[in-house]
């Protein structure tokens, strides 16, 4: 076994650490074309919607 | 890690192994040997204990891109996800650069790398982001 290739991917292994895939993943779902607009729906009131439109 | 699960089902039916047969002489876990056969993420060290085990190098279960292009590609895309890894293929492409490890290596890692990143899929989404997009 060469040991910087094991070297390489014990630090591989810490990088992706279960922490890691967890901030991954909220990252993701906060990223998704999808799912983004129906949080903000949720967070912003028509006033403020409304608000916003008069500025376009 | 799709072809390690392979060779090792096929090493205990072959040589009709039951897992606390591998746990035994491995020293590893009888659970993480499931795990493994199972095509479940495995440490670095056990990994190491089956190949070993296996008798084949570490490169032959890492499944390797062999196309350059796709080596950067694969490497490009994990590093865009995770850019920490970042320093440790530079640390690799420093080491080619020096003659101290050939460029075969870089593949491997890329593949190990994108592994690990795909494994990100199967993680849990936490309760509190569940909730939130219920509303």
């Amino acid at each position: 076994m060469k040991p910087a290739l094991i070297q390489a991917l014990r630090e591989i292994e810490r990088i992706t650490s279960k922490d890691k895939q967890l901030t991954y993943e909220v990252r993701r779902i906060r990223e998704n074309t999808v799912l983004f607009p129906r949080l903000v729906e949720a967070h912003i009131s028509e006033a403020q919607l409304a608000e916003d439109k008069s500025y376009r | 890690m799709k072809k390690l699960a392979n060779l090792l089902k096929e090493r205990m039916r072959v040589d009709g192994l039951a897992v606390r047969d591998v746990a035994a002489v491995t020293g590893v876990s009888h659970s993480t040997i499931a795990r493994a056969a199972n095509n479940e993420t495995v440490t670095v060290s056990t990994l190491v204990a089956l190949c070993n085990f296996l008798g084949v190098p570490l490169s032959s279960v890492l499944e390797a891109k062999k196309n350059p292009d796709e080596v950067f590609e694969q490497i490009s895309m994990v590093i865009a996800i995770e850019p920490e890894l970042s320093q440790v293929f530079g640390d690799i492409a420093r080491k080619i650069n020096a003659g101290e490890l050939d460029t075969q290596v870089l593949a491997e890692i890329g593949a190990f790398a994108a592994y690990r990143i795909e494994r990100y899929n199967e993680a849990p989404v936490p309760v509190r982001v569940h909730a939130e997009l219920e509303k």
